[in-house]
């Protein structure tokens, strides 16, 4: 029994460390592709980084917003959060350009990594706001969120977004 | 007596150390992949660099090998949107609100 005890710590500890830091190579397995030039590198780093701190502000006013129960529809710290993600959009479109303009193919494969994160982040917090209007009963607000959506990200990439949407529509029409 | 305390103390450590749910979670939303977004290098000259890996949302779809940058066609319409951005409430209901004059 001490033995598996010792076994389980073991464990717990290793995947803190694993979690928590870099494990050397591990980034090297996963293949990822990076920019040819340091100074794209940290822009790319830049962009990104500035996309996660948008969500997770947005992410936070949600929880906010869905935790108090005298916020409105109208709530404005959630209508500038929906608003704010207008920045991480702006950014992926940028790295769309890049994807297809650069002269170098493993400049314009680094470029397509980001677009997919900073795409990552925008679609979640479309969704994650709609779904907190949702929650609020400002079924108005979140289908609004859901219709742009629907409208706005037409390419294959978003197929599966919409086709969620799509579905969130749905369910709010039959609620009504 | 020793090991079934150092084994329950284990077993909780196990259990706490995965990433809690975020607030989302209560609202309905996707689950999305997180974590790692951004990783230090560690190799060589550019080690003080931080190299990008990739976090994508579970709605997203993954480009496959046919969507590869050597063909900008591909990419662009795999990317496609009618607008650089979703705007649904229209830009002013997402301006701050203004200050006294």
């Amino acid at each position: 029994m001490r033995a598996v005890a010792y076994g389980l710590l073991v464990l717990a500890c290793w995947s803190t460390v694993a979690f928590a830091q870099d494990i050397p190579g591990s980034d090297d397995v996963m293949g990822l592709a990076t920019f040819s030039t340091a100074a794209q590198e940290h822009a790319a780093r830049q962009a990104m980084e500035g996309a996660e701190r948008t969500y997770k502000a947005a992410e936070s006013t949600e929880a906010d917003f869905v935790g108090s129960s005298r916020s409105t529809c109208d709530d404005r710290a959630m209508l500038r959060a929906v608003g704010s993600l207008q920045a991480i959009e702006i950014a992926s479109h940028r790295y769309v350009e890049v994807a297809t303009s650069a002269p170098l193919a493993a400049d314009r494969e680094a470029a397509l990594d980001v677009v997919e994160t900073l795409d990552g982040y925008a679609i979640d917090g479309y969704m994650h706001a709609a779904a907190a209007f949702e929650a609020r009963g400002c079924q108005g607000r979140a289908a609004s969120i859901y219709r742009a959506f629907i409208s706005v990200y037409t390419g294959p990439s978003y197929a599966k977004a919409r086709a969620f949407a799509e579905e969130r529509l749905r369910a709010l029409a039959m609620k009504r | 007596m020793k090991s079934a305390v150092l084994l329950v103390i284990a077993a909780l450590s196990v259990l706490a150390a995965p990433v809690s749910a975020p607030a989302h979670a209560a609202v309905g939303a996707p689950p999305m992949i997180a974590h790692h977004v951004l990783k230090p290098s560690g190799h060589g000259p550019r080690r003080a660099l931080v190299r990008l890996v990739q976090r994508r949302s579970t709605l997203s779809v993954p480009r496959t090998g046919l969507v590869r940058a050597q063909d900008a066609g591909s990419v662009k319409s795999f990317y496609e949107k009618q607008r650089p951005t979703l705007d649904p409430f229209g830009s002013a209901a997402s301006r701050p609100p203004e200050g006294p004059r």
